[in-house]
């Protein structure tokens, strides 16, 4: 059971992590951006809390050194620098690394630790803050408070606004919160809840007074109502600087508080005899906090979850489709009425379901601007990474496979691609090198753009490598897009030496392959001194395509329409003369492939039939089908294990009827093309 | 043999009994009237079906015993099975007929004799003799085997 919520608290630290390294980056280019140095402080807030709470000691520990630094920022005794901000960078790595492991065990790893707390603590001895907060005095062991010695008493007055429940937040969480740090005791108002007919269950009416007892700040009170700030009235009090719960003269207290319905108030305590309060209010206390919350706009949902849900509504779409067929075929109004009706809300439900699958490729450009920021500082290179169109959508398959692919080529950028600043100097450019990340929709597709302006590629140099590889023979011709396309096969890598940013025996031909594997194709332009652009070309989503219905035989199957340029209607006497499978259309001879051959299928009786022209990069290939029956929005569904070898068929689509039509991979078909020329040689 | 239960569900082709561990059968369906063919695989893969949504490959168990295709009618039968707990690991396959669900002592299990034996399949779990008849215990996960390397 805990290991689930340790596993959660992982999960949910990951974003605390994402967001401080975001609010980070923010505050690097905006030091005094306060803010931002919230943002961070409360990421790191929540990070020491959790640590605790599921047994992430050290995590917990490290974390709490990192916020005293940033509470000194809050208040101004510390000023944003550089070193600070790398610091905190380093010790967000730390934190990745203890959310991985867990507790440390290792002993260098221990000291490791230690080392880099001291760092933390020099960093704050070397600020000039005059004031040592007792914090810092705390030993490392400590930091679970130990016992409750010198126990103060406040007084909370918890007044929240009336639409307090609507986004979720439970009270009762927050009191128990305030219980468990302490001895309290909760005064419930709700004497304003109206009667039953005017009650809105929504509507919050009720108002809590707390007394607590406890050795903690009201700073770390403050902070249980953190996320209802600006929901609520908040007043939080020291009235004794002894621990006074459960005394009788506050009982009474409380007891006439409640009788009158009137709220107790800091005097009550002061008349009291008991009471030695100096007065120190901070005005900062009472004044209260409007800081802009970071709003809870999503929730949580295991993946495997939507998969279910696409899975179900697609399942869905199918019968609604049945459903529809044999409405019609009834002729019944009612009938009629009600599966249009349900054929809408099917529609929605569709379109809603396979939206939620969609996430931002915001969610992984991060990782990217830290691997800029980290490369060009580590190779002393000056970039400016620009980013256009990062809230664009994609399927969330597609973003997880993408991830890699891009990293590796921002780092072939970073590596290869920009020069040092005296290079760009000498050679007539800004000192600042450019990356440029784009991504755009086109049509049925996403388009992503790396673009630097860095060195480029030298064809030639490509061209005398592949040589000496023998990948090509010497004097062979190539424009400049085929050897470009030398980049892409395995086994070439330009460089001699690895180095450790890149070339890890992950070349371009594995980039290749992984965007491939997501229906994606990748191409390279270059020009010698003025820069590199890379374009991925993706489908919008993986599981739902528009296709072209097509027969073939017995079978229907499904041709993504993104893959079609066009097509013809033919018969037999405009193929009679065509040795190679070649036909001429607008005067481009176009190779074809008849798929009742490729299939194995008889040969077709009719003479008539028609072509469908797809298009892969620059190549173009006519396939021969029987007829082409009409186009159609499918879920393609995966063939299951037993059917991987069969490479031209990528998955399945259920019709309307339950019958079930194949999906080709026109990639393939382009490549199956190729390997037939060389088995009809066998033969 | 370890004495132990197993349930098995067993099934006819031609003459023959063979069975199958029944616990990893999820369903016994008729065969529908359609199913869709894969081109270039192998003869034995008749094509695949929809199951609730999910596309299920269905083998023909006859052509993989190398027996005769003989009487096709309503006893004719789909059994989906599942070898490892994941929906892309289901197949099914087509028999003559089922049979029974049998109780059965692994402990009376005789060791399949393979000489002479005609098929694909190289491993067995065992051999049970019952009500005079000899019920060959197919191992899935070898047959599981057979369907993806063909």
């Amino acid at each position: 059971m805990i290991d689930k919520f340790r596993a959660k608290f992982v999960e949910e630290s990951s974003d605390n992590i994402h967001d401080l390294e975001e609010a980070l980056l923010l505050l690097e280019k905006d030091m005094r951006n306060k803010e931002l140095i919230e943002r961070i402080f409360r990421a790191m807030h929540s990070l020491k809390g959790g640590g605790a709470m599921f047994g992430f000691n050290h995590l917990s520990e490290f974390t709490h050194h990192l916020e005293t630094i940033f509470d000194y920022v809050r208040g101004g005794k510390l000023q944003v620098s550089t070193e600070l901000i790398s610091l905190t960078f380093s010790a967000i790595d730390q934190i990745n690394f203890l959310l991985k492991t867990g507790d440390l065990t290792r002993e260098e790893d221990l000291t490791e630790q230690k080392a880099f707390i001291k760092k933390l603590q020099s960093f704050l001895s070397g600020s000039e803050s005059s004031s040592q907060p007792e914090e810092k005095k705390e030993s490392l062991s400590d930091v679970s408070s130990g016992p409750e010695t010198n126990e103060k008493t406040f007084l909370i007055s918890f007044l929240p606004h009336e639409d307090l429940l609507k986004n979720g937040t439970n009270p009762f969480y927050l009191l128990d919160d305030l219980h468990a740090m302490g001895n309290a005791i909760t005064l419930a108002f709700a004497h304003k809840t109206p009667s039953l007919d005017l009650f809105e269950v929504s509507t919050n009416y009720c108002f809590w007074q707390v007394i607590l007892s406890s050795a903690d700040s009201i700073n770390e009170i403050r902070d249980v109502f953190i996320f209802v700030e600006d929901e609520c009235e908040l007043h939080i009090d020291q009235v004794s600087e002894t621990s006074i719960v459960n005394r009788p003269e506050v009982n009474a207290l409380i007891e006439k508080a409640l009788q009158t319905n009137t709220q107790l108030s800091v005097d009550d305590f002061k008349q009291s005899e008991w009471t030695r309060t100096e007065e120190q209010k901070d005005t900062d206390d009472k004044k209260k906090a409007f800081l802009k919350e970071h709003k809870i706009a999503s929730i949580r949902v295991a993946s495997h979850k939507i998969d279910e849900l696409v899975t179900l509504v697609s399942e869905m779409v199918t019968i609604q489709a049945q459903l529809s067929l044999y409405a019609e075929n009834s002729g019944e109004p009612t009938i009629m009425a009600l599966t249009e009706n349900i054929q809408k809300l099917t529609r929605q439900l569709r379109d809603n379901a396979f939206d939620v699958s969609l996430i931002p490729l915001q969610s992984e450009l991060m990782r990217f601007q830290r691997l800029v920021r980290d490369l060009s500082k580590e190779q002393k290179k000056d970039i400016d990474f620009i980013i256009e169109g990062g809230d664009l959508e994609l399927d969330k398959n597609i973003v997880e496979h993408l991830t890699d692919p891009l990293l590796h080529i921002l780092r072939n950028s970073i590596d290869h691609g920009i020069e040092l600043p005296q290079e760009r100097i000498a050679a007539g450019k800004s000192p600042k090198g450019t990356i440029i990340f784009k991504a755009y929709h086109s049509g049925a597709n996403v388009i992503i753009e790396i673009t630097d302006d860095g060195k480029g590629i030298d064809p030639e140099f490509i061209k005398q490598k592949a040589i000496s590889k023998g990948i090509i023979e010497q004097g062979a011709t190539l424009d400049k897009k085929e050897i470009f396309d030398l980049l892409f096969i395995s086994g070439f890598s330009t460089r001699e030496s690895v180095s450790d940013l890149s070339g890890r025996g992950v070349g371009m031909d594995v980039v290749r392959r992984k965007i491939a594997n997501i229906r994606g194709e990748v191409s390279l332009e270059s020009e010698t001194g003025k820069g590199t652009i890379i374009s991925i070309r993706l489908p919008l989503t993986l599981s739902i395509i528009d296709g072209l219905l097509v027969k073939v035989a017995n079978n229907q199957y499904v041709i993504p329409i993104s893959a079609i340029e066009q097509i013809f209607a033919f018969d037999q006497s405009q193929m009679k003369n065509t040795f190679n499978n070649v036909v001429v259309i607008n005067n481009e001879q176009i190779p074809y492939i008849i798929l009742r051959d490729l299939f194995n299928e008889p040969k077709h009786d009719d003479d008539k039939f028609q072509m469908v022209l797809i298009r892969s990069e620059e190549k173009k290939l006519g396939i021969i089908v029987d007829a082409v029956i009409g186009e159609y929005q499918t879920v393609v569904k995966p063939m299951g294990r037993y059917l991987k070898k069969q490479e031209i068929i990528s998955g399945a689509s259920i019709m309307g009827d339950g019958t079930i039509s194949l999906v080709i991979d026109t990639s393939r078909l382009f490549q199956s093309r190729r390997s037939r020329k060389v088995t009809h040689v066998e033969n | 043999m370890e004495k132990a239960n197993k349930t098995i569900l067993s099934f006819q082709i031609n003459q023959n009994e063979f069975a199958v561990d029944a616990l990893q059968v999820v369903h016994i369906l008729e065969v529908p009237p359609l199913i869709t063919s894969v081109p270039n695989t192998s003869a034995f893969m008749k094509g695949v079906i929809n199951l609730h949504g999910n596309i299920v490959p269905v083998v023909d168990m006859r052509l993989i015993m190398e027996e005769e295709i003989g009487v096709t009618n309503a006893d004719n039968a789909i059994i989906v099975i599942n070898p490892v707990d994941a929906q892309d690991a289901r197949f099914g396959i087509m028999v003559d007929m089922v049979k029974e669900v049998l109780e059965i002592d692994t402990a009376n299990l005789k060791e399949t004799i393979l000489e002479g034996k005609k098929g694909l399949i190289e491993s067995y779990e065992g051999t049970l003799l019952y009500n005079d008849t000899f019920i060959h215990i197919i191992d899935i996960n070898h047959l599981a085997e057979i369907i993806e390397n063909h």
